[in-house]
């Protein structure tokens, strides 16, 4: 490893400085064809994208105390049907017809056009042959015609539980990814890693509770799916620094955080970008049952984006100084850049 | 990064041939990968009951009827042993997991002790299965005078564990007792069971066969009408009932309409061996065991016929008076059917009460739908991908689409060795894992373009873009493999399918898009040692 590092440096020894390695004719020529490494100063806007970051939050938080989330069956409990019919369905008729059973608080909606409609009601007291009943009355009640494409009850016990198992699984995954960052980087990494993965879970959940879209179990894989996107560009960026520390040791840490965003951010887009290519196709054709799961990616996409750019590094900042990298710079740093000299 | 040994080449090949034969069957009808002869592989993947269309159940048991059943019969047995031995007692009672009670005699207090652990130790393995002989399920405890049969921890579990077992073996036969359905019963947890039945979207007729209570009944054949068919009419009190076909019981009888016993007596009933031939022991609680011996007492050498579900399993013939409250069936029976006797013996009826506690069902349309849907839509996904990533890259883009292709294929292989189910959630999975595979190479060519920029030759870019690239990629497909792998052992439902092919995914990710990249774009210098790359030929405008 050690030799490696060696040679690194010195390929990288008639390097100006980071940004500028264009060298030789080819290159120069070459370069009209792509942009040269970008240069912005992404820690000196840091205030800014705090600012976005704040109101963001704040915004979510208010939403998530005032609407909350529209939590699905899986998690409140409760029954849902869901039927189509050849006919245009009359709504307002359904409603009467469901809210006749006495069935307490009912929800009727269309879906999937006006031929279609989904009913939801709470859990209806007693055992299971009551729940039974309550679904074979609403069955009753909308009449022939109707094809029932889906029907599902979910009782109080299994919703705690599913909620959950859930919540434990996620929250042991970040912290052994907190830990594995630790191992891997230094600490300090560990946590801003777990606080931006945090930050774009809590901005997606904020999408669910502003849209008012179910949030049920799918909603779950789709924070996941962020999550583990938002790891993976965190990781990225955090790797490119850490190498740049061990290249650059005099220079000052946010400079490094700027040159290595700057040098990943083409990555960044491309990568970004491909993702969203993937995922938009099932935004638009993937149906109603895809659609929420869709757009809390598509919008993941974007959020993990800009906390791997923003919120992640940055917040190294305000970190205790990262050990390795200092006593480097200190000691060993100073003493072969002076040999080199 | 720029030597690929000898080694490395075959293995990839081997990988790549490997997976395209495990991933093969997929693309076939399930009828036709069934039809293949066995030592070509067939296992494909399920799909999950979102994609197909189907019934989902989530039944848990009532415990603690069971656990006040086995009490019972734990405190009748403490009661008759201590009446035939006569040691005095008083106030006899449950508490908690247990029976108490009092001996006030102090000269008798060590033989009730040790009636006491007599009775625990009999209740123990009369609860049978292979954990008795192990496990102490009941266990004694002395307080003066006081002594206590308690079940332990170990036997609650036992308990738990062998009640799901039947009710798994019952629930299977009765939702499909001609075996055609796909059903998959599974346990969760300690107390509950999951029944999933793909297509089928009537949840009414599968609570029916759930509710309906197998009755388990022994019955006298018919003294003289020895061999009816089916078309013998019954004399009165006299009913015809068909042999199990599912027991190998073939041709009709002809038994009495009353039944002399009902199976709720049955405690236990085993499969073992005597003189080297399977037979079944079996054993009925007190009540069971006197009726049983006044019945063998009365009809030595007649069949005595066991009823389920109004077909006879069996039919064995009284050898002698069988009074102790257990005994055996002996027969031609393979060691699989005597199991499955003893089975159905000890399971006649659902030995918990079963509530549904969580119902799901797709009607196979929208399963269709969203399967039709997701496909269409991921193709697409897959086809835009590959245009941006060759529009980017030129060659080595279409060096990635080929990796990325064998990522799915790879997955799709170990999916299927596995026998993984492919839900909703899991297609998201995919669809990260896709995402990261591309970033990967993203990763890669970009380093590559920035030692290029940096004056490298083109050997020499290719090698650090390899290697300069990789540390990254290893430790976020890390980070994001173990995230998978948690979520797949503590998750459930939904979220254990989206960990299973995200840690799939990921995992097959980080060979394709290192190695496989790797060998085509070395291979691919070596044979036209180019001055300059594809990948800096165009260029998106970055955004």
């Amino acid at each position: 490893m050690a030799l490696v590092a060696a040679e690194d440096a010195a390929d990288h020894a008639p390097q100006p400085g980071p940004g500028l390695g264009i060298k030789g004719k080819t290159a120069m020529a070459l370069a009209k064809y792509f942009p040269q490494t970008t240069k912005i100063d992404f820690v000196g806007a840091r205030y800014f994208a705090f600012s976005l970051t704040a109101l963001l939050f704040i915004g979510v938080v208010v939403s998530l105390s005032v609407r909350g989330l529209n939590f699905g069956i899986d998690f409140q409990g409760g029954l849902l049907i869901e039927a189509v019919s050849q006919q245009k369905i009359d709504i307002a008729e359904v409603r009467k017809r469901v809210i006749a059973l006495n069935l307490g608080d009912v929800q009727v909606q269309h879906v999937g056009g006006d031929r279609g409609v989904m009913i939801r009601a709470e859990r209806p007291p007693g055992d299971e042959r009551a729940q039974a009943k309550a679904i074979d009355d609403i069955r009753k009640a909308l009449g022939p015609g109707y094809e029932f494409r889906r029907q599902e009850f979910v009782g109080p016990k299994v919703s705690e539980s599913l909620f959950r198992d859930g919540m434990i699984a996620t929250g042991l995954a970040l912290l052994m990814i907190a830990i594995y960052v630790w191992i891997r980087f230094e600490w300090q990494f560990g946590v801003a890693g777990l606080l931006a993965t945090a930050h774009d879970a809590t901005m997606a959940l904020g999408v669910y509770s502003i849209t008012g879209l179910e949030f049920d179990l799918t909603a779950i894989a789709a924070l996941l799916t962020l999550a583990g996107y938002s790891i993976n560009e965190t990781i990225v960026i955090f790797d490119r620094l850490r190498e740049n520390m061990r290249r650059y040791k005099k220079t000052d840490f946010k400079e490094l955080i700027n040159i290595s965003v700057n040098q990943n951010l083409f990555r960044t887009m491309m990568t970004g970008g491909a993702t969203l290519i993937a995922v938009l196709p099932m935004l638009i054709f993937g149906g109603e049952s895809l659609f929420a799961f869709t757009l809390a990616i598509c919008f993941g996409i974007l959020v993990g984006t800009y906390s791997a750019i923003y919120v992640s590094s940055s917040l190294l900042i305000y970190m205790p100084a990262i050990r390795r990298w200092r006593d480097e710079r200190e000691g060993k740093g100073d003493a072969a850049a002076k040999a080199r000299a | 990064m720029i030597n690929i040994t000898r080694f490395q080449l075959w293995t990839a090949l081997i990988v790549c041939v490997l997976a395209l034969i495990l991933a093969g069957p997929n693309v076939l009808s399930k009828k036709t990968a069934e039809s293949l002869p066995s030592w070509v592989p067939h296992q494909q993947f399920a799909l999950g009951l979102d994609l197909q269309g189907g019934a989902y159940l989530l039944l848990e048991a009532e415990m603690r009827g069971v656990v006040t059943d086995t009490l019972k019969n734990v405190r009748d047995s403490l009661r008759k042993s201590l009446r035939d031995q006569r040691v005095r007692y008083e106030d006899m009672r449950y508490v908690g997991r247990g029976v108490a009670f009092r001996a006030p005699d102090a000269a008798q207090l060590d033989k009730a002790k040790s009636i006491a652990e007599t009775v625990a130790r009999d209740a123990g393995s009369g609860s049978g299965g292979v954990f008795s002989a192990r496990q102490n399920l009941y266990e004694v405890r002395a307080e003066g005078n006081a002594i206590t049969v308690r079940l332990t921890d170990a036997g609650l579990a036992s308990l738990n564990e062998r009640i799901i077992d039947q009710a798994m073996e019952i629930l299977r036969r009765r939702i499909d007792p001609q075996g055609v359905l796909e059903l998959t019963i599974q346990r969760q947890g300690d107390t509950r069971v999951i029944v999933e039945v793909p297509g089928v979207s009537d949840t009414e007729e599968i609570r029916r066969r759930i509710g309906t209570t197998a009755k388990m009944t022994f019955h006298l054949p018919h003294q003289s009408i020895l061999a009816p068919t089916k078309e013998t009419v019954a004399p009165p009190g006299y009913k015809l009932l068909p042999g199990a076909r599912s027991m190998g019981e073939e041709g009709w009888y002809l038994v009495e309409e009353e039944a002399r016993l009902d199976g709720s007596h049955l405690t236990d009933a085993q499969q073992t061996f005597q003189d080297g031939l399977p037979i079944i022991q079996f054993r009925f609680d007190t009540t069971g065991a006197r009726i049983f011996c006044t019945i063998t007492q009365e009809n030595i050498r007649k069949p005595f016929a066991i009823v389920l579900d109004d077909e006879v399993i069996s039919a064995p013939v009284i050898q002698s008076a069988i009074c102790g409250g257990s005994g055996i069936i002996q027969g031609r029976f393979t060691v699989e059917s005597a199991t499955r006797l003893a089975l159905l013996l000890r399971a006649g009826a659902l030995p918990a009460k079963f509530n549904v506690v969580e119902e799901r069902t797709v009607g196979a349309t929208l399963g269709a739908d969203a399967i039709e849907a997701g496909i269409w839509a991921s193709m697409l996904g897959v086809v835009l991908v590959a245009a941006y990533m060759i529009g980017a890259y030129g060659l080595f883009g279409l060096f990635a689409i080929i990796a990325l292709t064998f990522n799915l294929i790879i997955l799709a292989a170990i999916m299927s060795l596995l026998g993984a189910t492919l839900t909703l959630p899991g297609i998201a999975g995919i669809v990260l894992s896709l995402g990261m595979s591309v970033d990967a190479n993203v990763l890669i060519y970009e380093r590559m373009r920035e030692e290029i920029r940096a004056g490298r030759t083109t050997l020499s870019a290719i090698d650090a873009g390899f290697r300069r690239a990789f540390t990254a990629i290893s430790d976020s497909n890390i980070t994001v493999i173990i995230a998978g792998l948690l979520l797949y052992l503590f998750g459930s439902g939904p979220v254990k399918g989206f960990g299973v092919t995200l840690a799939i995914g990921v995992g097959a990710s980080f060979f394709t898009a290192i190695m496989l990249t790797r060998i085509q774009v070395v291979y691919w210098w070596r044979w036209w040692r180019p001055k300059t790359l594809p990948i800096m030929r165009r260029s998106p405008v970055p955004a």
